[in-house]
């Protein structure tokens, strides 16, 4: 045991040391537990057998049905981005609303509630909400660091608002940790934590968040128009009557799809794979009836934008299925048990602990890798001492949302300073702040009323 | 060098021609499947495993078409500041060190089982589903010997894109 000991603590900084190099975060997370596990192996305190486990994980990964949704959102996701649907989508928005600051900045807000539902990628969404309306913004009289926070902030909503690919990748591993925690009580029959209970779960949460920002923005934000010169002219085809023709146009499309999707999963009808392929479906009709580029090469880039965040997110997947069970071969699991049992304060304070350390490891870590390394670890332990699987999913679910946002590493802050080169980093910072409280707020809301997650998978 | 740097490029067009092959066939069979679930109340088996096969292709051919194309995600904290020759460096090492181990123990083990499945004629476990099981159980293997090609490839070539 003791020698166990020593590779596990050898184990995860070496990790952590190899993914800081900047190396392929898979081959930290998968290679490092192979050699770990080879010296462990020669000094005899690992069994090499546990390898041929590795075949029927893999199996487990490529024939999960659930998984299948990730590509196909993915897909449905950038074909509405790189079609310029997403971008006529915001240009309709900042031309009805052009004038008033506070009035473009709250149906900016419930312009990304929109394209959360549809895209979820963050890094596509902010780049895109930053070209198309942040110009609108600085015109209307809105300062750089006011814009850059409400721009950050609404592009990281579509991890929390369903249907998201992180809430898929989530409902993975909290259901084989909750059966194997039950399992472990002896509950054979417990009823699985469905990737559709997880959308139906953070569905209000994200809507919580939403109208945190929105009271943020009606109290904080000045509401007149600084020089109306300066802002952005209408264009000739957008005067009077027309403008709201086309507004409805542009914009009834993609939201009767999202809520086609949504209500479809939400409702119970469908799966979120067989709702994520009509979705993916969907999109590309779109693209072909409304879109502004030609269909042939927006495929081919939507479909090469889909192929290589697949094969990076499976990578990280696979990868970490080879850490973990290098970390179990070591009995690391039984060490976790232990620490986690050992916490004051029983279970509520064994989460806020673990909520702490997901939320630093966001800070440096990409919410697949925290997923797929921290849940496998630590859930267990926690369903075993009672914690509600799919109210503790939300509650991490918010947490990796927020940890896009954190400075210095969070991701949501780099693209936006990718698109927005003119906003130094410190006004960015300063800008994201109060949305960083605004989400620590509605964490804590969820935390004192799970009732908020629970409520909505309850009543479907 | 250059033989085999022609070889990498061809084997990555290959890999990422069957990519799009396996996201085509796994959009059309799942659209077709909901279609004929919701439209018509029936289903061929089949097309569900046909659906559910060409996404385990889709998932596994990405992983070299990420490494050939610099897609997968890396922590650049302390990258964004280094210089391009102590980039290669650090790709090289951990091709060397962990991808090529990583890669020797998903094929050995995957491997046999593989063959054994092949063997015993593996069908779908779905009565009325594809034959030729086997032919997943073997992706693994194939798909991480491309990945040790694409990552050298990566850095034996000029690289113009970084």
């Amino acid at each position: 045991m003791a020698e166990n000991l020593f590779f596990v603590l050898l184990l995860l900084p070496a990790v952590l040391v190899a993914l800081l190099s900047g190396m392929n975060a898979f081959l930290a997370i998968g290679g490092v537990p192979v050699i770990v596990a080879m010296i462990a192996w020669l000094s005899g305190s690992f069994d090499i057998a546990l390898f041929n486990a590795i075949p029927a994980r893999l199996t487990g990964i490529m024939e999960n049905p659930v998984l299948i949704a990730v590509p196909l959102f993915i897909l449905m996701g950038s074909v509405v981005d790189r079609s310029g649907l997403a971008q006529q989508m915001i240009g309709a928005m900042t031309n009805a609303a052009a004038g008033s600051g506070r009035r473009l900045s709250l149906s900016i807000l419930a312009l990304s509630g929109i394209l959360a539902a549809t895209t979820g990628v963050v890094g596509a969404t902010i780049v895109m909400l930053t070209a198309i309306a942040l110009p609108g913004m600085l015109a209307a009289g809105i300062t750089k660091s006011r814009a850059a926070g409400l721009l950050c902030a609404s592009g990281t909503l579509g991890q929390i608002i369903p249907p998201s690919i992180l809430l898929v990748l989530l409902s993975d591993q909290i259901s084989n940790s909750w059966l194997e925690s039950q399992r472990a009580n002896g509950q054979f029959a417990a009823d699985p934590v469905t990737a559709s209970d997880l959308f139906a779960a953070a569905f209000l949460p994200g809507l919580l968040l939403i109208l945190l920002y929105g009271l943020w923005i009606a109290f904080s934000f000045p509401n007149g128009t600084k020089n109306a010169h300066d802002g952005p002219k209408p264009s000739a085809d957008n005067d009077g009557r027309n403008l709201g023709g086309k507004f409805l146009e542009v914009l009834l499309p993609p939201i009767l799809l999202v809520i086609g999707v949504l209500g479809s999963i939400l409702a119970g009808i469908a799966t979120p794979t067989e709702a994520a392929s009509v979705g993916a479906a969907g999109a590309i009709v779109l693209a072909a009836v409304q879109g502004n580029q030609s269909l042939a090469p927006t495929l081919y880039q939507a479909g090469l934008d889909t192929i290589r965040l697949t094969g990076a997110i499976f990578a990280i997947i696979i990868a970490a299925s080879v850490l973990s069970l290098v970390f179990r071969g070591l009995e690391g699991d039984l060490l976790v048990y232990a620490l986690l049992a050992d916490i004051p304060g029983g279970a509520g304070m064994a989460l806020a602990s673990l909520m702490l350390v997901v939320f630093i490891l966001g800070f440096f870590m990409e919410f697949v890798e925290i997923i797929y390394i921290v849940i496998p670890v630590a859930a267990p332990a926690l369903f075993a001492a009672g914690v509600d699987p799919v109210w503790f999913a939300v509650l991490v679910a918010m947490n990796l949302q927020t940890s896009f946002l954190t400075p210095p590493f969070g991701l949501a802050l780099f693209y936006f300073r990718t698109a927005a080169a003119q906003v130094p980093t410190l006004e960015i910072w300063r800008g994201a702040a109060p949305y960083i409280i605004l989400q620590i707020a509605g964490l804590g809301l969820v935390w004192a009323f799970p009732e908020i997650a629970t409520w909505l998978p309850g009543l479907l | 060098m250059k033989p085999f740097l022609t070889f990498a490029r061809w084997l990555h067009h290959m890999t990422l021609g069957l990519a799009f092959l396996a996201l085509l066939l796994c959009l059309c069979g799942q659209a077709i499947v909901v279609l004929l679930r919701y439209g018509f109340s029936f289903g061929f088996p089949w097309l569900s495993d046909m659906a559910s096969w060409s996404f385990a292709a889709l998932a596994m051919l990405a992983i070299p078409v990420a490494l050939a194309t610099d897609g997968h995600v890396r922590i650049d904290i302390f990258r964004e500041r280094q210089t391009g020759r102590l980039r290669i460096m650090t790709d090289y090492w951990a091709t060397c060190l962990l991808l090529v181990p990583l890669a020797c123990v998903i094929v050995a083990t995957t491997w046999p089982q593989a063959v054994a499945a092949y063997a015993g004629s593996e069908t779908s476990l779905q009565a009325g589903g594809l034959p030729g099981h086997w032919a997943i159980r073997l992706l693994p293997a194939i798909v991480f010997i491309l990945a040790v090609v694409q990552a050298v490839a990566r850095f034996a070539a000029p690289r113009n894109d970084e």
